[in-house]
């Protein structure tokens, strides 16, 4: 009886999810694939009408559709079949700032739910002409804008995709190429499912590879980045939200700037996360930055198989004081095991369209930098199954930081400074750095340099509790060197 | 000494004329010229632009600018350079279709001031393709419409809709092809219209002109082919009126009437002056005044009328279709130095949209001049008219007699829609007249090319006429005037 029940109710929700998925195809509201007619309105009439009668999938077939700002409403899944490119229009009157938001972008949801846009079609922003369209008319007046470094603000430059506080969100299959500003931003959003999408974002400033902004349950799987600026990226933009329950695993990116980041933005915090299976390669900054530096918190992280290849740093975490208007920031509970990481010599990378800056040198290659406040200790980091190989070559007579204690004393705390690995410049490790800590445990930790570095591997400085076991340290020429320095630290163990 | 006043005068004025007037090339703002690049909101950033910047004209080249509705802000003068076409999307979407003020359009005013549209360019408005797409969006489902006659009821754009602005100019461009009326100005005031062409026979409802409850209007010189009414007066609004107006210089060609006041006519129309026009291939009539909401006609003066192979020449028609507790009224009216040619054929046989073909039969009609029970049209003078009608009509094919049971048999239809034809037949081929007053007519002439059953002229119900230096020219000589129920009939 019970089998012939829950063969009713198979039976009875294959029927609701069929009757649910009503596909209509987005000509027949004269939409048209021909790359040059601007299909905005045709789009949003299209999205209404499926909206208005109960909801089903937009499909997109095959061919090039042009459109401006459209506002993705509840029930409707934007369904791009193989071939079907969704084009942001280079006009950038074609688009709109939310008035919510105060932000702009080529499809919108505000306040809807069970959205989605899926299918093996690509949404192709076109920003780098957009964006130079817009300096150009900024140029004439036309719009007032500071225009920093002949960049027009961020926020007047269209996205491809910005969800607010939208519940159900479903993004699978897609591609997404060359956006004016991030690729797509989820923010507020509960319950959002990314799957298998594929993200090629050169284009212009700012192409991070997807932003999660104060989300609650999040999935992002089997998706591939390859991004001018951070690649997955979690934002926390309000102080009373946060970023909770997320799953990344199954990823590959590739990004001018870091490749897992939380903040900048990091108000309310980032809490309950886990991370695995993450490939990292050609980033300029870090393959895994964690910052909490405007009030918010970090806890319960758990990173667990990253491959992190040519990347300018591999492990960032830091509290900071930058924003946080009387908050307290946190971070405590990270932990971050099975790890293979390679950071080269040199500018990885190089050939980027948009690379990250030429830095004001000088400075030898980074360590790994754990590095909390004072009054904010980072706490309870485990570091398991780590193996990270590093050029070495730290040369004195370029970049000089000495270990004696005043010269660990003299290293600045840089509170209210936007965070990257590099802001202090020469730091006195090869390996890891870790300051204002709590509990640090380096658990069967490999740290190799290539060449000898007049450093020591490892530097703990204000920790209280750091464990080591099993840390092994392979560098040319360096028999019987002193790895691992301490200053300010006790409840230290070495095994 | 005073001259040089004079010239230091003129130059501060030309120079005052010169600051206010900020060029705009369209380019400058990103404005593609490519025919396909849909402009529609880098025309709107120009128009906002330029207005926010206290105004000046916007300078389109030559190009094909193709553009969804735009709206136009005070002080912003549109100027389209010989060649330049704003050419109208074939979208329905890109329209304001769903809040429009009374109707979308393609360029859209509301509450401006000092605007216009001049120069030697193209509105095109695409609007059979408008129309259809949208006839296939509501075939589809998508779109609700009634859809009579698979035609649209409502969001089918118009090339112009202004509405209550003010200093309106709109000179030397050519309109065409819209999906409905072309052109409105609806309560505005101080609106020039000056040698512009309109071209539109392309779908329904293709008026040339529509001047709604406008004051202080003046429309000069401009060649109007239309194939719904030409020039065209309406009044929709109870508490407003057309009012001092001139139509000067003007030629007229239309499947349905040249030069129109009506069909809705709330308000009514005073003090309106057509100089000079001339109107060929009307379906329906040279010159219509249909008064059947309620409004009010008074003070109308038409001089140097010419009017070749017209329905009808001549129509003026009391009736109560929706306000039936107010009753339109017909005063002073003068037609003089009008010319007519009526055919014995169909007059807009070829327009893509002809007149319908009537649920016959009937002989060709007569001018009409009819009231209603109780309210006549007063005071209405035709002086130096001829109208030449083609005669030979058939008393087996429709006949309509002149004995006082045949002429009281005419129903007064005063509910009905209001078109010369309504009656069928006439019992007379040149003037039928019922329920009027004080009615002259001076030196006009009738002329049948053959010979009729009818009487050239039938009054009903006139109180008081004078008739002077009449003609009635028409083989094998009939009767020329049957008077029933009439009364202070002057014959000179």
């Amino acid at each position: 009886m019970s089998k012939i029940n829950i063969y009713f109710s198979i039976v009875f929700i294959l029927l609701a999810t069929h009757l649910q998925a009503k596909d209509y195809n987005v000509s027949d509201f004269g939409a048209k694939a021909d790359g040059t007619t601007v299909n905005t309105r045709t789009i949003q009439r299209a999205i209404d009408y499926v909206s208005e009668n109960g909801g089903g999938r937009l499909v997109f077939q095959v061919g090039n559709y042009v459109t401006g700002s459209i506002y993705l409403k509840s029930n409707v899944t934007l369904h791009l079949e193989p071939g079907a490119t969704i084009l942001g229009s280079t006009n950038p009157l074609d688009y709109v700032i939310d008035p919510k938001i105060k932000w702009s972008s080529m499809i919108f949801a505000v306040n809807q739910e069970n959205i989605g846009i899926t299918g093996k079609g690509t949404i192709n922003g076109r920003g780098f002409t957009t964006a130079n369209n817009l300096v150009s008319l900024i140029h004439r007046g036309i719009f007032e804008d500071e225009l920093l470094l002949d960049r027009p603000r961020e926020w007047r430059r269209p996205e491809n995709i910005y969800f607010r506080e939208c519940v159900n969100v479903t993004i699978t299959g897609i591609t997404l190429r060359d956006p004016a500003s991030w690729n797509q931003t989820y923010d507020q959003c509960k319950n959002v499912y990314v799957d298998g999408i594929y993200v090629d974002s050169k284009a212009y400033w700012n192409n991070d590879g997807i932003d999660i902004v104060d989300c609650d349950g999040v999935t992002i799987k089997n998706s591939y980045f390859d991004a001018a600026d951070d690649v997955i990226c979690f934002k926390s933009h309000d102080a009373n939200s946060i970023c909770q329950n997320v799953v990344v695993e199954n990823c590959v990116g590739r990004s001018s700037a870091n490749g897992i980041k939380f903040g900048t933005v990091s108000r309310g915090g980032f809490r309950n996360f886990k991370i695995k299976n993450v490939t990292i390669f050609d980033t300029f900054r870090s393959a895994i930055t964690f910052a909490a530096v405007d009030g918010g918190i970090i806890e319960d992280i758990e990173v667990d198989s990253i491959r992190s290849i040519n990347t300018g740093n591999v492990i960032f975490l830091r509290i900071g004081d930058r924003w946080s208007s009387g908050k307290q920031p946190s971070m405590k509970n990270v932990r971050i095991s099975n790890v293979y990481a390679e950071v080269p010599m040199s500018k990885p990378d190089a050939g980027y369209n948009y690379e990250g800056p030429v830095e004001d040198n000088p400075r030898n290659i980074s360590p790994a930098v754990i590095f909390g406040l004072p009054d904010h200790k980072i706490e309870d980091v485990v570091l398991k199954n780590i193996e990270i190989v590093y050029p070495g070559a730290g040369n004195p007579l370029y970049a000089y930081r000495g270990t004696s204690q005043t010269e660990l004393d003299s290293i600045p705390d840089m509170r209210e400074r936007y965070p990257e690995f590099s802001q202090w410049k020469e730091l006195p490790a090869w390996g890891f750095y870790v300051r204002h800590a709590d509990g640090v445990v380096f658990d069967n930790v490999r740290l190799v340099a290539e060449k000898k570095d007049y450093r020591p591997s490892i530097v703990i400085d204000n920790v209280d509790g750091a464990t080591f076991r099993n840390v092994e340290f392979i560098e040319p020429e360096s028999k019987n060197k002193k790895q691992i320095i301490q200053n300010r630290s006790k409840n230290v163990t070495i095994q | 000494m005073k001259r040089i006043k004079t010239v230091f005068l003129t130059l501060a004025v030309f120079s005052i004329l010169h600051l206010s007037a900020a060029e705009y090339k369209a380019s400058y703002f990103g404005i593609k010229s490519n025919g396909t690049t849909l402009n529609t909101t880098s025309i709107q950033k120009a128009i906002d632009y330029i207005h926010e910047k206290g105004g000046g004209t916007l300078v389109f080249y030559v190009g094909r600018y193709l553009t969804g509705t735009i709206e136009l802000k005070s002080n912003v003068h549109i100027v389209l350079r010989e060649g330049a076409i704003l050419v109208g999307s074939t979208n329905i979407y890109d329209y304001n279709i769903e809040e429009p003020i009374f109707m979308p359009a393609l360029v859209y005013a509301n509450k401006a001031s000092n605007i216009s549209i001049t120069g030697k360019g193209v509105i095109d408005g695409q609007g059979a393709e408008v129309a259809y797409n949208l006839v296939d969006q509501v075939h589809k489902g998508i779109v609700e419409d009634k859809l009579q006659l698979d035609r649209p009821a409502t969001r089918r754009p118009g090339g112009i809709y202004f509405r209550e602005c003010n200093h309106v100019s709109i000179s030397g461009i050519t309109i065409k092809n819209t999906a409905f009326w072309v052109q409105t100005y609806d309560q505005c005031e101080n609106l020039r219209i000056d040698g512009i062409t309109v071209d539109s026979k392309v779908f329904w409802n293709n008026d040339g002109l529509d001047i709604v409850d406008c004051k202080d209007v003046v429309v000069s010189n401009s060649f109007i082919d239309a194939s719904d009414d030409a020039i065209c007066f309406k009044s929709h609004d109870k508490t407003k009126r057309c009012e001092n107006i001139e139509v000067r210089n003007c030629v007229a060609r239309s499947s349905a009437n040249g030069i129109k006041f009506g069909t809705v006519t709330s308000g009514g129309y005073k003090n309106i002056r057509i100089i000079n026009n001339k109107v060929y291939d009307t379906f329906r009539s040279a010159f219509t005044i249909a008064t059947p909401d309620g409004g009010k006609v008074e003070d109308i003066f038409v001089d140097s009328l010419y009017a070749y192979n017209t329905g009808n020449a001549i129509f003026l028609r009391i009736g109560t279709r929706w306000n039936k507790d107010k009753q339109g009224t017909i005063d002073n009216v003068t037609i003089q130095n009008m010319y007519a040619e009526i055919p014995a054929t169909k007059p807009d046989a070829g327009y893509g949209y002809e007149g319908p073909i009537e649920d016959l039969p009937r002989n060709v009609s007569p001018a009409v001049i009819y009231g209603i029970p109780g309210v006549d049209i007063n005071n209405v003078t035709l002086r130096n008219i001829e109208i030449v009608y083609p005669g030979g009509s058939n008393p087996n094919y429709a006949y309509r007699g002149t004995k006082p049971a045949d002429l009281d048999s005419i129903p007064e239809l005063i509910d009905s829609y209001p078109e010369f034809s309504n009656w069928k037949e006439l019992p007379a081929w040149g003037l039928y007249v019922r329920h009027a007053s004080n009615l002259t007519l001076e030196n006009v002439t009738f002329t049948a090319k053959e010979k009729d059953y009818r009487p050239a002229v039938v009054f009903d119900d006139v109180k008081g006429a004078t008739l002077s230096r009449m003609q009635y020219n028409v083989p094998g000589r009939g009767k020329d005037l049957i008077r029933h129920k009439s009364t202070r009939i002057i014959q000179k």
